[in-house]
């Protein structure tokens, strides 16, 4: 017979009471577990200490990718493995565990007799796959009268407590029905939702996993495909894509003697720092006389902000000419700029973004000739919808420019 | 959160010893701050491009070195995040630091050469700072600095978290053993605990300090010394009701819960990576535990004779 309060005990005839036992409260059985795995963790760390230095590795140096994830998921199957057995030898040899002893709590039988293998390693292994599932199981704990969680009821065993009985105050049995709806609906949403996650991440192994890292290192594509200067080009074009010019710059240094180029290129992107620029001026003017004098009259520009007769070098001329066209323009000297445009073949993206820089200009000044002229010129090579953009923001005085000249690309 | 709580915090009659202990760390916690020090040198480093540019050439240096092993599988990874935890375990490579000046790296040379000179300013700066001069570091190396090492802290919660455990064990000896005895278990744990600290883990360019390892040793004498009693534990889950409160445990459940795990610990966290000096808690902890031994068989010997 089951007591589960004092009322009951009161009505026990005296040969019943040997046979009673009492349940523990869910607090002291909460408390056991606890205690288990604060004593179990250490040893299992010690075991497993390889491993656990790698995920502590891991960690520091990549705590968010999917190295970390795995390691993590890794050590957590390991460990519910081992708990699962420290449990099922604890409670097959003593029916109870190192935390459970503390608290007075043993595990028996459902007709109180001792626990064989089978139930010690069922109860175990069904307790730690709850325990996976945040362990809302023990809410069951306190929602029903026989105190049985899952692992107990399959495991046909119950727990009790040595101590002296307390008296239980009786739940309610709307709040048995509200814990009970609770337990059943997060558990399928979070067992759902968490076997997803964990299969997904634990298919990958440690080796793909690696590999993977090393294909994803950003700017892998630009570096191998694209020069210095074109990057270069690519930055004055667009600054945020600096970091594609930064590897490249720093991979071209770790070689003995760097091209020109790449001097120029930390040059140009160290133009704000003073110091700096000075000293990779004369790293430039030590390897190439042409950019040397380039240098000089960038210097010059930089102080002067006017732009007097640039003799472009030699090599590297694209970028040179769209630096100077780039400036010209800023400058609004779009004379100068247009002289320069026609000497290199631009793309249809650096092409476009000169006019733009030009329009924007041009509206801002209030240059509705200036404003004509481009707009003419750009709605021969931008699609309707591109040319409908640009309109939204500048002025059109003539009707012929509403419509885009070229049919859409 | 579970750790033995005993009997509570002191007044300072019962434990004036213990009280004086407090005051001294918190005193010199005080008093070394890192006000009097420029902390130009050590904020410049610590900025992310500088940190990047350091971690990239560790790296380089480590494809050299044997200490390659241990981070093989992470060289390939050259993201900005990465790059800047090579640097931060680099600014704890004492050995790496003292080289840079001569090492030959290939990099762009104007960022290398005014890379160079921050890491010299800041090697300058590591040599004046208070937790450097007193702690344990590769920095100073006097052997005066294995008792002063106990009285420093690294910031509050470490002080606060110490001095807790300091005041919890320390009235418990200091009524065992007096309060001069009490003392003396205190520097000499801490000082066994900073052998086995520079014996295990070696001295690396980040200090270590922290009255960690002395308390150890106190919290294993009285393990020792009291095993058979039960114990007041406090334990906190969260703040409903029924999950906190205390418990009364045996005192040798100290073991498994602070011993073991600062063994697994020390096992499982590499000395490049780690944050707390595992080997001084271990040393003190095992001559806190001879102590104990030793007083607890003295005292049942007394006892027999009488």
């Amino acid at each position: 017979m089951v007591i589960r309060d004092l009322l009951d005990l009161e009505n026990c005839h005296e040969s019943e009471k040997k046979n009673l036992f009492f349940f523990p409260s869910a607090q002291e059985r909460f408390l056991a577990v606890i205690f288990d795995v604060l004593f179990f963790a250490p040893i299992f760390s010690i075991l497993f200490f390889r491993f656990i230095k790698k995920l502590n590795i891991t960690q520091v140096i990549a705590p968010q990718s999917d190295l970390m994830t795995w390691y993590f998921l890794t050590t957590l199957f390991l460990f519910l493995i081992s708990f699962i057995f420290y449990q099922a030898i604890s409670l097959y040899l003593k029916g109870t565990t190192l935390g459970k002893s503390f608290f007075k709590i043993k595990v028996v039988g459902d007709k109180n007799t001792e626990l064989t293998w089978n139930q010690a390693f069922l109860r175990s292994a069904v307790w730690s796959l709850e325990s996976l599932f945040l362990g809302i199981s023990f809410l069951e704990v306190i929602a029903h009268d026989s105190r049985k969680t899952i692992h107990d009821k399959l495991a046909e065993t119950q727990v009790i407590t040595l101590k002296k009985p307390k008296i239980f105050t009786p739940i309610l049995s709307l709040e048995k029905a509200f814990v009970r709806m609770i337990y059943i609906c997060t558990f399928f949403i979070f067992s759902f939702m968490t076997t997803q996650y964990f299969v997904s991440k634990i298919q990958k192994s440690e080796k793909n996993i690696l590999a993977t890292m090393k294909e994803q290192n950003p700017c892998e594509n630009e570096i191998k495909n694209m020069s210095t200067e074109s990057l270069l080009v690519e930055w004055l074009f667009n600054s945020q894509r600096s970091q594609c010019l930064e590897k490249k710059v720093s991979l071209d240094f770790q070689l003995k003697n760097p091209e020109p180029m790449t001097l120029i290129a930390a040059y140009v992107m160290k133009s704000y720092e003073d110091d700096k620029r000075a000293e990779y001026k004369d790293l430039i003017c030590k390897t190439d006389k042409e950019a040397c004098e380039w240098a000089d009259q960038y210097e010059n520009f930089l102080k002067t902000k006017q732009l007097a007769h640039l003799e472009v070098p030699k090599a590297h001329t694209y970028f040179f000419n769209f630096w100077l066209a780039k400036v010209s323009t800023e400058l609004k000297n779009y004379k100068f700029s247009n002289e320069i445009l026609k000497k290199i073949e631009l793309n249809d993206a650096h092409l476009n973004y000169f006019l733009e820089l030009k329009l924007k200009n041009s509206v801002g000044l209030g240059d509705q000739q200036a404003v004509d002229s481009t707009l003419e010129v750009l709605s021969k090579i931008l699609t309707e919808d591109e040319y409908a953009q640009v309109q939204k923001w500048a002025p059109i005085s003539s009707a012929e420019l509403r419509a885009p000249a070229s049919e859409s690309k | 959160m579970i750790f033995p709580f005993l009997k509570g915090f002191p007044s300072f009659d019962k434990a004036p010893f213990t009280w004086m202990l407090v005051i001294v760390c918190l005193v010199v916690f005080l008093a070394s701050a890192d006000t009097k020090v420029n902390g130009a040198a050590l904020r410049k480093i610590s900025k992310s491009e500088n940190l990047q540019l350091t971690g990239s050439m560790y790296k380089q240096y480590l494809q050299n070195k044997e200490k390659l092993s241990l981070f093989k599988n992470y060289m390939q990874i050259h993201t900005q995040a990465s790059d800047q935890t090579f640097g931060k375990l680099a600014l704890r490579d004492y050995e790496f630091l003292t080289q840079v000046s001569a090492y030959d790296f290939t990099a762009d040379p104007v960022m290398l050469k005014s890379w160079k000179k921050d890491i010299a300013d800041f090697m300058s700066f590591m040599k004046e700072r208070p937790i450097t001069i007193f702690g344990i570091s590769a920095f100073s190396s006097n052997w005066k600095t294995l008792i002063t090492y106990q009285f420093m802290h690294g910031g509050l919660l470490h002080l606060l978290s110490n001095m807790v455990i300091l005041l919890l064990f320390g009235f418990m000896i200091e009524g065992l053993i007096g309060g001069v005895f009490f003392a003396a278990l205190f520097l000499f744990s801490g000082f066994v605990g900073a052998l086995f600290f520079v014996g295990m883990s070696g001295l690396s360019g980040a200090p270590m300090i922290g009255a960690s390892g002395a308390i150890s040793g106190l919290i294993a004498f009285y393990t020792a010394s009291e095993s058979r009693k039960n114990i007041r534990y406090l334990y906190f889950f969260s703040p409903i009701k029924t999950f906190y409160g205390f418990v009364y445990l045996p005192t040798w459940l100290i073991i498994p819960v602070c011993f073991a795990a600062d063994i697994a610990s020390y096992l499982a966290t590499p000395v490049e990576i780690g944050g707390v000096a595992y080997a001084a808690h271990i040393g003190g902890g095992l001559f806190g535990l001879l102590a104990g031994a030793i007083y607890k068989f003295s005292w049942n010997e007394t006892i027999l004779k009488t």
